[in-house]
Parts: structure tokens; C-alpha cells; sequence
């Protein structure tokens, strides 16, 4: 029988030295911004019952989950998505806690990709929650958020897009159409599918909703969009959600992120999910946006508690692998490698403590000779050699 | 400026690309002498043309080494890939049915049927919209052969003239879709290269406007 005891599962890969370092860099940089807003972290369990994603409106799709069963035999996945876990978790154990909570995570999820598409399956995250607040002032928030961790772990300037659910949910709720047309709306809008939309639209009843909605999906780019949109319809709410994303762009303009911010009116991505603002943050060289995230008001009923709710979740991998591209961080071999002459091995590890304590980063010889201590410095690429016997004896390494 | 690559379906599609691009008046030539390259050039743009198959123009696009593709609509709902599809380029149109032997009807009888096809998961995706179990057998070279030797009680194909159905005694029971060729875009491509991908698929909607 074949064993495939020397290879890892498709979609997962080990990830050595450098690129851990990346991860951790991205990681930090995010952990820290996080904890200087008062964001706490919590970490959910790998493994949920299949129940928790199966949600009133099935947000992830059962084929992309991992399964596996328990003891009992009950239906268990591995997780596909943090804010899930997150809301079935504030739902249950966060309940008297004081609002608005600020959390935050960083931890894996995974989502089996189709066989050979050379997606990983295995993806780290980094993300906030921001539960309990809805408005102005939290959708501000986690906004500006989220662009200060792009800026601190990215080496070039970040794209972040904003949209709003609302644009397209209420030019679709006027329009006179079956449930599944509506759904194919949804599908057509989302991919940008300008053909399938004037198709589709044109076989319903003409009004300004329609209309407005073939021109939603090319609506995105800088501040000139609000314009174009405003002269597309009259329709009560999509001027409500219109005047209100521009009262945002107003703000975000003022922070300071006026040329990498803009915005897409047509962004509907997993609209049962999202109940506002949506926005997306996209990276030169990465072929998917780094990070994502929106409003979820509804979300939490689905656990029995109704809380409005704001989040994103930033793509690790993506982040470390495009610091990695810059060159960063850089190649971290050690200082100094301490080699104890025979008898001596005490006197070199307190040796070691003393180069560690000033800073330097040293690593223990166990080679039998001063010749093999030589050699184990240079494939490791380890400038310099201290040979630790009655004296200290410092030899520089040629590489 | 780092260059704007498009990946072109090779074969059926890429006569009509190739006279498309010109007829907007970009310089094809190299295309056209092609010889054993793959990536080429279009002398006086920023535009790189990558020739692939056509579920690699996919691949490429989704994974954004390449900006932009122009592949047939079959392609991209065989695949179910997350990119835009921005343009119908109206050429390269036919349709995607399900041929029987003529004179059979395919929804007759109790017996699961089974089909034969080279776009399993269209033909999969079209029986389950009509909730019923049909086995789907994967045949990459003719599969108007399997219902001809039994393997299959009808084919899920494109169709185009209808000439090859007719010639081997098949004929068309249910029309699945229209396709045509599109105009992908890589999701953060389009975001990031706004200006310039836009004002090209623009010259490419005008000049399938003059054409129409």
C-alpha cells in the first residue's frame, strides 16, 4: 500500500524560518495596534460543531468545509471563519460583559479549495471584532483600524475600498422579481458580470431601480462615483446609504487616506452575511484582497442575542509573503556561535548569558573539533566563532 | 510602468481576438509571428500577451499574474472561479445543450440516465437545478461517440452549426445556455489598475459596438 507519510495534504505546506518570521512580523505589528485600543484576544477551537456555520442563511458553502464526526458521531468541522465561533462565543459567554466589546484573534482557518488550483487551504488570519455598537462612530473606527495594521505591516501603500450592502439591496428590494432572479442580481453583481445583468434587467419591468442597477457594478473608483450615483435614482434608501457613505469618504479623506481609499458601489460579497458598510483592502502583486470585513448586524441572531456588530480579518500569508518579497525581515542567522574547549562547557554558557543579555543572538557548538565548529559556522552562515578554554579565543568566519 | 498582461485563449477564440485587438488598432504582429514564444509584446503599450488554453487563461487571471483574460463564457462556468467578467466581446457565440439520439427522449423512462461530457460540472450544476440524479461521465476527446457505443444516454456539449450532432445521428434535446466570449478581470487588478484596464476594455466595447 502507498504511504504518504513523507508529503503534506494538498493546500497545506510547512512553513519554515523567513517565512515564520514574516508571519510573526505581520502578526505583532497587527497584535499590537490591537491591544493599544483596548481589543483583547480570544481564540476559538479549531474544531466547531457543523451546526455553528450552518447558520439561517449558510454562509459557507458545506462543500468548502473540512469535515470530520466526534465520539458520538455528530457532524464537526474544522473552522472555515473566526467571526462565526466569535458571535456564537459572545452569544453564550460574553453575554453580561460591557459594551461594546473590542476583540481580536489570530488564528488559522480552513477552506478546501477545488483540487489543484494551487490555493492553500490552511490560512492565517489576524482580525478584530468590534460587537455591541452600531453607527458612525464604530463603522470610523474599525475603518481606521484596519488601514493603521495594513500601514504597519506593509511595505507599499494599501488600496482600501469601501461599499455599503444597502446600495444594491435596496435598488433589488423595488424591483419586481423572483427570489431566484434576485439571487442571480446578487451573483451577476458581485463578478462584475456587466453582460448577465443588462440580460437579466432587461427581461423585468423597466424602472429607475433597473437602470441604476446596470450601472452599479462600474460605480467604483475615487470621490467623482458619488456623483454619478446620486443622478442615478431617487429611491429613498439608496440616498440614505449614498449620503451616509460619503459622509464617511468625508472623514476618511480627512484622516489622512484621501488617494488610497476608494470605493465601490457595486461590492455585495456574501451579502447574507453583511448588513452595511463593506470594505476590502487590496495589495500590488497579491492577486486577492489582503484583508475584508463589514458591518454584520444580523449575524448575532442567529445565536438568540441581537447585538449590532462591525469586523475584518486580515490575510496573513498574504502580508508576510509580500514582506518577504520587500526583503523583510531580514535573514536572522546568529552573532556567534560559542564553542567550549573540552572541560569548559559551563564557563561558555555563562559566556552565552552575557552576549545574550547584551543583545546579541548566540547559539551553542556541539561539534567535536574546532575544525568542525568551523565548518557548522559557515553552512549556517554565523559571522564569528568564540572558543571558550582558559582564554576567549574570537575567530572571524569567511563566508 | 510595469506591464499590463492579458492572457488570450489560443485556438477557437484567437483569430477573432487577434482581429479585434487590431481593429483597435493595436500592433499584432508579433502575435501573428508568434513562433515558439508565449509571452509577447504589443509594440508601443504597456501590453503583454500571454497565450494559454483556455481554463489557464482562468487560472491565471484568478491567481492575478495575469490582469486580464478573453475566454469563452464555457470556460468560466465550467471552472466557478471568483474574478470579474466584465465584457461580452459577442464573437466566439454558440450554445451549451444536451443532445440525445434522435428520436429518444432523454426524461423517459424510470432508469437514472447517465451523460457524457467534457464540462462535468456544468452538467452537473443543469441536472441538479432540475433536481434529478443523472450520472456524469467525463470524456475528453468526441463525446458525441458515447451515446453512439451506449456508454451514455445523451451528451452535455457545445453545440455551434448543430453540423457534427446531425452527422452522427444525435440531436439537440435541451438548450443549457447561450456563451460567447468574455473579458475577465483579476479582482484586485481591476481595482488597482482602474484607469488602464477600463480604458481598454472600453475601445474593445466600441469597437463590438461598430460590429454589431
Amino acid at each position: 500500500m502507498k504511504r504518504f507519510d513523507k508529503i503534506t495534504p494538498e493546500g497545506t505546506r510547512d512553513i519554515l524560518f523567513r517565512e515564520c518570521d514574516a508571519k510573526n512580523m505581520a502578526q505583532s505589528a497587527m497584535e499590537k495596534i490591537f491591544r493599544s485600543h483596548g481589543f483583547r484576544q480570544v481564540t476559538t477551537p479549531g474544531v466547531e460543531f457543523y451546526d455553528v456555520f450552518r447558520g439561517a442563511a449558510g454562509y459557507f458553502r458545506q462543500e468548502a468545509m473540512y469535515k470530520l464526526t466526534d465520539h458520538k458521531g455528530r457532524l464537526l468541522v474544522l473552522r472555515p471563519d473566526s467571526t462565526i465561533p466569535i458571535a456564537r462565543m459572545t452569544a453564550t459567554k460574553l453575554q453580561n460583559e460591557p459594551l461594546p466589546l473590542r476583540l481580536f484573534y489570530r488564528q488559522e482557518v480552513y477552506r478546501m479549495s477545488p483540487a489543484m488550483s494551487g490555493r492553500s487551504d490552511q490560512i492565517s488570519q489576524c482580525g478584530a471584532e468590534l460587537i455591541g455598537a452600531g453607527g458612525r462612530r464604530a463603522d470610523l473606527e474599525m475603518l481606521l483600524l484596519a488601514d493603521r495594521c495594513l500601514a504597519a505591516c506593509t511595505v507599499e501603500d494599501v488600496t482600501l475600498e469601501l461599499g455599503h450592502i444597502g446600495l444594491f439591496q435596496s435598488l433589488v428590494s423595488a424591483l419586481e422579481a423572483a427570489p431566484e432572479q434576485k439571487e442571480r442580481l446578487r451573483d451577476y453583481m458581485e463578478n462584475k458580470n456587466y453582460g448577465g445583468l443588462d440580460e437579466l434587467l432587461s427581461r423585468l419591468p423597466a424602472s429607475r431601480e433597473a437602470e441604476a442597477l446596470r450601472r452599479l457594478p462600474r460605480l467604483f473608483g475615487g470621490a467623482e462615483v458619488f456623483e454619478e450615483a446620486a443622478a442615478l435614482c431617487d429611491n429613498p434608501e439608496f440616498c440614505r446609504v449614498l449620503g451616509y457613505l460619503k459622509e464617511l469618504y468625508a472623514l476618511l479623506e480627512k484622516s489622512g487616506l484621501g488617494s488610497r481609499l476608494m470605493m465601490d458601489f457595486g461590492m455585495v460579497h456574501q451579502a447574507e452575511y453583511y448588513t452595511g458598510i463593506l470594505f476590502r483592502a487590496y495589495l500590488k502583486g497579491a492577486g486577492e484582497p489582503v484583508l475584508s470585513g463589514g458591518r454584520y448586524d444580523s449575524l448575532l441572531e442567529d445565536f438568540q442575542i441581537d447585538r449590532p456588530a462591525i469586523g475584518f480579518g486580515a490575510n496573513i500569508d498574504l502580508l508576510a509573503a509580500q514582506l518577504l518579497a520587500a526583503g523583510k525581515p531580514e535573514n536572522a542567522a546568529p552573532d556567534l556561535l560559542l564553542h567550549a574547549l573540552p572541560g569548559y562547557e559551563l564557563k561558555a554558557f555563562r559566556c552565552a548569558e552575557e552576549a545574550v543579555a547584551r543583545g546579541l543572538c548566540c547559539e551553542n557548538s556541539l561539534a567535536e573539533s574546532r575544525e568542525d565548529a568551523v565548518a557548522f559556522a559557515k553552512a549556517r552562515g554565523i559571522p564569528r566563532i568564540r572558543f571558550v578554554g582558559e582564554a576567549l579565543e574570537d575567530v572571524e568566519v569567511e563566508g | 510602468m510595469e506591464a499590463l498582461r492579458i492572457a488570450l485563449t489560443k485556438g477557437r477564440l484567437e483569430k477573432n481576438t487577434l482581429s479585434l485587438l487590431e481593429d483597435m488598432g493595436l500592433d499584432c504582429t508579433e502575435l501573428r509571428e508568434k513562433g515558439r514564444r508565449l509571452i509577447l509584446p504589443i509594440p508601443g503599450t504597456n501590453i503583454e500577451v500571454v497565450l494559454a488554453k483556455a481554463a489557464d487563461v482562468i487560472t491565471y487571471v484568478e491567481h492575478g499574474v495575469c490582469d486580464l483574460g478573453i475566454v469563452g463564457e464555457d470556460t468560466i462556468l465550467e471552472s466557478g472561479s471568483s474574478l470579474y467578467e466584465l465584457t461580452d466581446l459577442g464573437f466566439g457565440r454558440c450554445r451549451f445543450a444536451l443532445a440525445v439520439k434522435k428520436g429518444t427522449s432523454f426524461y423517459e423512462g424510470y432508469r437514472a440516465k447517465t451523460v457524457a461530457t467534457k464540462y462535468p460540472n456544468i452538467a452537473r450544476n443543469y441536472f441538479e437545478g432540475k433536481s434529478l440524479d443523472v450520472s456524469v461521465i467525463k470524456i475528453e476527446g468526441s463525446v458525441e461517440l458515447a451515446p453512439l457505443l451506449g456508454l451514455a444516454d445523451g451528451i452535455v456539449d457545445i453545440v455551434e452549426t448543430g453540423s457534427t450532432l446531425r452527422e452522427n445521428g444525435l440531436e439537440v434535446s435541451d438548450v443549457i445556455c447561450e456563451i460567447s466570449a468574455r473579458v475577465v478581470a483579476n479582482m484586485a487588478s481591476l481595482k488597482l489598475r482602474k484607469a488602464e484596464i477600463e480604458s481598454l476594455v472600453e475601445k474593445m466595447e466600441q469597437e463590438v459596438r461598430k460590429r454589431a
